[in-house]
């Protein structure tokens, strides 16, 4: 086990330093003050004034406060004591009520419980049990409850760890199979069993320390910015967790979430593993993980539509969040006893680990594929003696063709890095996100004022105002006649069915009155706009902002940077006075300078077949589900796109859109190709890529919003970048730059 | 037609691989001779322009008397190379006979000319009967030979080949021996080798490297003359009567001397 460790250490000490000094940036940043709040340093000195003088100051906010910065006394500079006592007796008021919402929770149950039976009945019985217990014995404290929630809160360093996680695994796994160690351990006593029981104690190890080091890292940077209140407190302090049913203070809270999520990532780290020994191939690898991480996150994500779903609140993210698992008392059906979710959880944990182990124990042990892609060989392999088979019955004609280097690159991309496979998989994970992302509106809301849009479709003329007014006062006047024709049918004026039919309209005018102001605004925002020289019409825009807005496009990321990362990267090998295959290649005429451009050639050829297809698709599936009315109407017709080109219609900003896009996409391909031959290992070229193109856009949904708009992410949607007046025409050309940079050098390596 | 290595020194870090290595090889087979590490391969991958020295210059004179740099000359200097590198790295799933005509593409040949010299090659490396068979599940020996076959597509006058037997079983050695001693007719043909059997018979000079410096550079007869009696001679003995030889040894004497590390004749 020593020696596993020591081989471990040796190759992870860099990207986990890495990793941390980016998390402590992100911590940093996330922590700092925002001058438009209170700090919590402000907020917490008040309270510890408050809670010694409690009365003096309570009759001097009876008295009354001031509202004005100016005149304050005891708040911070730029506010008032007016905003201060408010937080302090909203607190207050939290603590009051505290028992009273308890209560509440308790009657409801009760009188469930009249009526229930079987799980039901167990069900509520437990609810009273453990809120009666919260009710009675959890203590809240009046204080600042300060720093905890957004320690809890903060989820970029989970999004490091797995990355680390992964890497982790496959240092332990995979390149031992590459540099082809393996076959030479495999060959010794103890180099089966033992060996795979050594690394998984070593995972298990490294797994538990570089997860306190970020935990420590995390939680010391939050104490030294924003400062933590007392562990004393119960968890109820905090309102996400007002419900929660264990008696627990916030110091308890806090190590069992620990507990909570070292077992995730204990977990993760067993199932990254499993993942190494089956395919023992780092691309693979890397999308496997991204699939399983995605999975996981698309379960928690049901928790909108099903927030007490099973599926959704035991999983990885919701065991890395914890939360959900305290904010209330959730339990599953398990035989017609109610079992909670912290306890299944427990339960697929134990049995998680197990599995996994024996899994990766066996696997390990039984073996793996002499060939170097072994189960691609497979595959491979089996169509060959499809091949044979068919060879008596349809002669083979040898091969006597001279091919084109650049179809030669083609071939090498397609079949030898696997490419077509690689594509075809994520091609139909698109489709699959595809149907999902494009259903088409349901929604009544939607219903209404897509017939508004189609009644008033075009230009603003006259009668179409008329229209309008007309219909605005038809729903006035239902809406204010309700009262009186309400007042008639109680005195016995009106039948039941006119009443009804006079209901009905009443119901119709007031789900109308919404969407009718939402088309009262757009005339007037038409109004605007032309006041301001641009013309605007009406126009169902739904589906056409479904097309501008569209979200990042991840397989298409994926299907080009896997392929194209391997595109210098796959002619080397690692031994130390070998150049591989480049050996060879770039001592032969044609190897340098028109190899070189036959593999830019193929990656900018195939990039753009890909996009295409892509782009279709999505066209496919937008037209499908959507009304995409008017394209000739002046891009403008859309509120969301007011800031944009004027002159332009929406089918010309379609299709300006989607050049941009693909131009960027083309470009991002030929950084992918360079990147291979500058770094000459596709692992390397797969970070780098993924940490540049990636990471702004993570930090940013942590909270480092000043980046918004000026990401790789924002230049492939290229919308946001427009409306918000982002220059994206220098953006894109520092992008060509540094990549034309890249290229250059790139080039400039392989040819000399 | 000669190739001129002068003062050509390479070194990685304080590690210094080559040192002022000079030499002038003409047509005919040059065996390079040397323990790990000894400079061969870097050698090899500074005259195939993988690798570029820190001094030195490599000069490529032509028949016609005209000499250049070979760096200078670039592409054309590349259109008279075959190189078989020590681990070359061949594409798993190409079949033979596509990997041939990708490398007949990238040494810039034209289709008839490829029609004529790949089956031939093929043939003459043992590789004919399985032409459809993918690389990745060739042998090692096999994929040897198909690195050789490369290597000698295309005619190429100088053949820079990195351990070309390591891997065969004797009788393939012997067969593609013969074979290159066959093509290197008025070719530079220089071969880095273990294995002294396969170059004493057919090497015209044998250049002993020892720490990135020749140790030695002469033809095979010289250089057993250098080696008889003395220790050299000892040692030889002494194995020979390990190996049930006595008198008369199969194995020069050169070969038992270069398996000792360090023990070449200064």
């Amino acid at each position: 086990m020593g020696f596993e460790f020591q081989k471990c250490c040796s190759k992870v000490w860099k990207p986990l330093l890495l990793l941390l000094a980016l998390n402590a940036a992100v911590c940093i940043w996330v922590t700092r003050a925002d001058p438009r709040f209170l700090t919590e340093d402000g907020i917490a000195e008040f309270f510890d004034l408050y809670t010694k003088n409690a009365m003096q100051m309570d009759e001097e906010y009876r008295l009354g406060v001031s509202r004005s910065v100016q005149e304050s006394k005891y708040a911070p500079e730029g506010f008032s004591d007016w905003q201060m006592f408010r937080e302090i007796y909203s607190r207050i008021e939290y603590i009051e009520e505290f028992g009273g919402q308890l209560q509440n929770v308790l009657d409801r149950t009760q009188d469930r419980l009249a009526g229930s039976s079987g799980y039901s009945q167990k069900y509520y019985e437990n609810v009273i049990r453990l809120y009666g217990h919260v009710k009675d014995d959890a203590v809240l404290g009046l204080e600042y409850s300060r720093g905890w929630m957004s320690y809890f809160s903060y989820r970029a360093g989970d999004f490091l760890l797995l990355i680390l996680i992964v890497y982790l695994s496959s240092t332990l796994f995979t390149h031992e199979r590459i540099s082809g160690f393996l076959l030479i351990l495999r060959s010794t006593k103890n180099g089966r069993t033992k060996t795979a029981v050594a690394k998984l104690c070593v995972l298990t190890v490294m797994v538990t320390a570089v997860f306190l080091l970020f935990t420590t890292e995390t939680w010391l940077i939050f104490w030294f910015r924003t400062g933590f209140s007392s562990i004393r407190n119960g968890i109820q302090i905090f309102i996400s967790l007002q419900l929660c049913p264990y008696v627990i203070t916030v110091g308890q809270f806090f190590l069992l979430s620990i507990i909570i999520r070292l077992c995730a990532f204990i977990v993760f780290s067993l199932i990254a593993s499993l993942i190494s020994v089956s395919l023992y191939h780092p691309v693979a690898e890397f999308v496997a993980n991204t699939v399983v991480v995605g999975s996981s996150y698309l379960l928690y994500m049901t928790r909108s539509v099903s927030p007490d779903g099973l599926l959704a609140n035991i999983g990885l993210f919701p065991s890395l969040e914890v939360i959900p698992l305290f904010a209330r008392y959730r339990a599953a059906d398990f035989f017609g006893y109610p079992v909670s979710y912290l306890t299944i959880l427990a339960l697929v944990f134990i049995l998680s680990v197990l599995v996994l182990l024996s899994a990766i124990i066996l696997k390990y042990k039984i073996g793996i594929s002499m060939l170097p892609e072994s189960w691609l060989s497979r595959i491979s392999a089996s169509t060959g003696v499809f091949r044979k088979s068919l060879e008596g019955v349809v002669p083979h004609a040898r091969y006597e063709r001279l091919p084109s280097l650049f179809a030669a690159e083609v071939y090498k991309t397609l079949f030898l890095r696997h490419a077509l496979l690689c594509i075809a998989i994520l091609f139909v994970t698109k489709l699959f996100l595809s149907v999902a992302a494009y259903k088409p509106p349901v929604s009544y809301s939607d219903a209404v004022y897509k017939e508004y849009m189609q009644i008033l479709a075009g230009e603003a003329t006259d009668e179409k105002r008329m229209y309008i007014s007309e219909e605005r006062n038809r729903i006035n006047e239902t809406l204010q006649n309700f009262e009186d024709l309400q007042k008639q049918y109680i005195d016995g004026a009106m039948s039941v069915e006119e009443y009804q039919e006079i209901l009905s309209e009443y119901n119709t005018a007031y789900s109308r009155d919404i969407y009718l102001a939402r088309v009262e605004n757009h005339l007037i925002y038409i109004d605007t706009q032309k006041e301001e020289g641009r013309e605007a019409w009406f126009v169902y825009d739904t589906g056409w902002n479904k097309l501008f807005f569209q979200g990042y496009d991840w397989t298409l990321f994926f299907a080009l940077l896997i392929p194209f990362c391997g595109a210098f990267a796959s002619e080397y090998n690692g031994t130390s006075s070998s150049y591989g295959f480049a050996g060879i290649l770039k001592t032969t005429k044609n190897g340098r300078r028109k190899t070189m451009t036959s593999k830019y050639m193929s990656v900018v050829c195939l990039s753009v077949v890909w996009i295409v297809i892509w782009t279709v698709s999505d066209c496919f599936f937008l037209v499908k589900a959507y009304d995409m009315p008017l394209p000739s109407s002046p891009i403008a017709s859309l509120e969301t796109m007011a800031g944009v080109i004027p002159s332009l219609t929406l089918w010309q900003y379609a299709l300006l859109m989607f050049v941009v896009r693909a131009l960027v996409w083309i470009v991002f391909a030929v950084l992918v190709c360079s990147m291979s031959q500058i770094l000459k290992k596709q692992i390397p070229v797969l970070s780098v890529a993924a940490i540049f193109t990636l990471i702004p856009d993570l930090l940013i949904y942590f909270g480092l919003t000043a980046l918004r708009n000026w990401t790789f992410v924002s230049l492939v949607k290229v919308t946001p970048m427009l409306i918000t007046n982002v220059p994206i025409l220098l953006y894109l050309g520092v992008f060509v730059f540094v990549v034309s940079a890249s290229t250059y050098y790139a080039g400039k390596t392989w040819v000399k | 037609m000669k190739l001129a290595l002068n003062g050509v020194t390479k070194s990685y870090g304080s590690n210094l691989a080559l040192n002022a290595f000079t030499a002038t090889l003409e047509p005919g087979i040059y065996a390079l001779l040397g323990p790990n590490g000894s400079g061969k391969s870097t050698l090899m991958n500074i005259i195939t322009d993988n690798l570029k020295a820190d001094y030195g210059s490599i000069t490529y004179t032509s028949d016609e008397g005209v000499s250049e740099n070979v760096l200078k000359m670039g592409v054309r200097f590349r259109e008279k190379l075959g190189f078989m590198p020590q681990y070359p790295g061949l594409y798993p799933n190409f079949s033979i006979e596509r990997f041939m005509w990708y490398m007949a593409a990238l040494k810039g040949m034209t289709k008839e000319v490829a029609l004529e010299q790949i089956p031939a090659i093929l043939k003459a490396v043992e590789l004919d009967d399985v032409p459809r068979h993918k690389i990745g599940a060739l042998s090692g020996g096999m994929k040897q030979r198909l690195a050789l076959a490369q290597a000698v597509l295309g005619d190429p006058e100088i053949l820079i080949l990195d351990e070309p037997t390591a891997g065969l079983d004797p009788k393939q050695r012997i067969s593609i021996r013969n074979y290159i001693s066959r093509i290197a007719f008025n070719k530079i043909v220089l071969i880095a080798t273990h294995v002294v059997p396969d170059v004493e018979f057919i090497a015209r000079d044998i250049i002993m490297l020892k720490k990135g410096v020749i140790a030695d550079n002469a033809p095979p007869t010289e250089l057993l003359k250098k080696i008889e009696g003395g220790a050299a001679d000892r040692h030889a003995r002494t194995l020979d009567f390990l190996n049930g030889k006595r008198g008369g040894t199969i194995l020069p004497r050169f070969f038992l001397f270069s398996c000792i590390p360090g023990k070449f004749v200064a």
